[in-house]
């Protein structure tokens, strides 16, 4: 693995944060493995999903929601750092202003995953959504910004208006959790740019339905790693079952002494703006 | 807007039958109840509690069929190739013993019997006791050839716990065709009732090729389980044994989604179905591991590579070593022996290669995963450390 190096750019050809060393990765190339489709839904119609079921305000339009799309496209195109960011597979999404709750784990039980739930349910009627804690483990209370993760600005921003942005789901596909938070450190664009978590992630999916839909190819397993649970063997994820999708919290752990590094985990990068 | 959706966990996943049959073996079995308490309570850790299946008597069988992964492992396919019995040294009954002993130690609390067909061996009822009864849930996978009421009163007397019979096809001909065993369905409907009868823990196996799964003959086999309250796992059919160069055979994802949505209709799951509160994933090691009659360990029945001899190596070791290798350990949603052709070539190859030098199977682990770890940098086991590198930016 090559030493970090801040003066060139950070992504592979395939959109992928390319890993220096000391990261933890299940290949140094990554391989293609595990494939999402390019979501054809148009910014009318991931707007029209999130109005219907993530209570998106209506004075939104399509136009101001590609508008700050765009323009942050181009911001990050103009970034030599983030040269081939927008190489790999980029999702659109707009997602709410926080609702009532403080406590994360009290907003994903919820409101989020039921809004993931209600979207999903109706373009797939005869597939699933189900959401499985591992062990006796819960949600309510349990959840934190993970350090590093940069996350803490996307909840602030969340708090105070609805966010658009794009969603990289494989842009750090094989990183282990670990590596995942660290690595954020090289990033530019501290304000805009985060780690993944629950509300984006959850909002791509509620715009975005068929995300982790693919009858050819294995998608990724997407690691909501901006955000850290009490209980630090566990890991926060949404994940297929088939055609079915799943969110699960479940043990990090390979064995009792080492965290996975699988092929399949993938965390995710978020660009995001407010959108008034 | 919104509608509420329940979470499910560890309280809630176990349907009240599996409670009920927990709560049983908290009285019949206390030791198999403390274990699987003690596997629930530390999975989060990485804990693992697999199933240890045991191929005996040299995986003798009484038929011969089309999709069989065993047959290289039989002296009747060694005798055409070789001309001599299989030479190595069968373990024996305080092998046997011993393994169970620190399979116990580790936590496990699930025995497999298998063979080819386990009812042939004329141990088997040693082999049983020196298990272990009390401490192992004993399960006894058989083609039901020989399994009638004497058979299954037998099994529950020693303390046996469930019997896992194979039927490929719910139409009759069908079956006995593939199984080119003429009368096996009906000796299969026997062993059912049998089993029945005697209040033993039953599910029928199936082996699925590709499009089967879409065939009316699978719909009906699925209702004809749900009917008779029967769970019925699902095998994929996988290109090794007698089936190595089917390829056309190997399931498409297709095939697997069509049965993942079946699961939501009938009692019906496969070996990666999510079970025990974990996803459906893999379960090469950490959900199965099959013990050859020589000790070798592989860490899937449907393998030809060990990851280890347990009358060389403690199993503790053994199973650390197979959770560290890259294909085995990680998770992963596929069936990577059943669908995934990078694993399914690398297999292959090293079998093949190690055939020309041998016909003995599995290939030993110094010959088939070390070597990967080499040669294709397949294997992560020290190349990926445990520590993360801070970094200054």
């Amino acid at each position: 693995m090559r030493p970090l190096n801040n003066s060139q750019t950070l992504f592979d050809d395939n959109g992928r944060r390319i890993p220096y060393e000391g990261m933890r990765v299940f290949n140094e190339i990554s391989l293609p493995y595990y494939k999402i489709n390019q979501s054809k839904t148009s910014f009318e119609g991931i707007l029209s999903n999130s109005r219907q079921y993530a209570s998106i305000d209506s004075n939104i339009t399509a136009e101001s929601f590609e508008s700050v799309c765009m323009g942050l496209k181009k911001k990050a195109q103009d970034e030599p750092l983030l040269k081939n960011l927008f190489n790999g597979i980029q999702i659109p999404f707009i997602c709410p202003k926080a609702l009532l709750e403080d406590d994360l784990g009290i907003e994903l039980e919820k409101i989020t995953l039921p809004s993931i739930a209600s979207s999903f349910k109706a373009v797939y009627p005869e597939l699933h959504f189900k959401a499985t804690l591992q062990g006796s483990s819960q949600l309510s209370g349990k959840l934190s910004v993970a350090t590093d993760s940069r996350y803490e600005r996307f909840i602030e921003a969340h708090r105070n208006g609805a966010i658009a942005g794009w969603y990289f789901p494989q842009a750090l596909q094989e990183y282990d959790i670990a590596s995942q938070r660290v690595q954020m450190k090289t990033l530019p664009f501290y304000d805009g740019l985060t780690l993944s978590g629950g509300l984006d992630t959850a909002a791509a999916l509620v715009g975005s339905p068929d995300l982790l839909i693919n009858a050819d190819d294995y998608p990724p397993v997407l690691c909501l790693s901006a955000l850290k649970h009490d209980d630090e063997r566990l890991m926060l994820c949404f994940k297929s079952y088939g055609q079915h999708l799943e969110f699960w919290c479940m043990s990090q752990m390979l064995t009792p002494e080492v965290t996975q590094v699988s092929e399949q985990w993938s965390g995710g990068l978020t660009l995001f703006a407010p959108i008034d | 807007m919104q509608t509420s959706i329940p979470l499910f966990s560890q309280d809630t996943i176990l349907t009240g039958i599996e409670e009920k049959k927990r709560q049983d073996q908290s009285e019949v079995r206390p030791r198999v109840h403390e274990k699987i308490q003690n596997f629930f309570r530390d999975m989060s850790s990485g804990v693992i509690s697999p199933i240890l299946r045991l191929k005996t008597n040299r995986s003798l069988c009484n038929f011969h069929c089309d999709h069989c992964c065993e047959e290289p492992y039989m002296d009747r396919d060694l005798k055409k190739k070789t001309g001599s019995r299989d030479p190595r040294k069968h373990m024996t009954i305080e092998d046997y013993a011993e393994l169970s002993r620190q399979a116990d130690e580790y936590g496990i609390f699930r025995f497999v019997l298998t063979g080819g067909e386990a009812l042939l061996d004329k141990n088997i009822e040693e082999l049983i006791v020196a298990l272990d009864p009390m401490k192992h849930l004993i399960i006894l996978d058989t083609n039901g050839w020989t399994f009638d009421e004497e058979k299954a009163r037998w099994f529950a007397s020693l303390g046996g716990y469930k019997v896992q019979i194979s039927l490929d096809s719910y139409v009759e001909e069908e079956h006995d065709s593939f199984r080119k065993k003429p009368g096996s369905y009906k000796r299969v409907m026997r062993a059912i009732k049998a089993s029945k009868e005697e209040g033993l823990e039953l599910l029928l196996s199936t082996c699925i090729v590709k499009d089967r799964v879409f065939s009316q003959e699978f719909e009906d086999f699925c209702e004809y389980c749900s009917t008779e309250d029967i769970p019925l796992y699902v095998t994929l059919v996988k290109p090794v044994g007698t089936a190595r160069d089917q390829d056309d055979w190997v399931c498409a994802k297709e095939d697997i989604d069509h049965l993942k949505n079946l699961e939501d209709k009938y009692n019906i799951f496969t070996h990666m179905t999510p079970s025990y509160g974990q996803p459906g994933k893999c379960i090469t090691v950490k959900g199965i591991n099959t013990v050859n009659h020589d000790g070798e360990i592989i860490p899937c029945p449907y393998m030809d590579l060990s990851i280890g001899n347990v009358t060389h190596m403690p199993l503790a070791e053994i199973m650390d070593r197979g959770m560290k290798d890259k294909w085995l350990g990680p998770y992963r949603d596929e069936c990577i022996i059943g669908e995934n052709f990078n694993f399914i070539k690398f297999h292959n190859d090293s079998v093949a290669k190690h055939l020309k030098k041998s016909p003995l199977l599995p290939v030993p682990y110094e010959q088939g995963f070390a070597i990967a770890g080499k040669e294709d940098k397949n294997i992560a086991i020290s190349t990926v450390g445990n520590t993360i590198t801070e970094v200054t930016v």
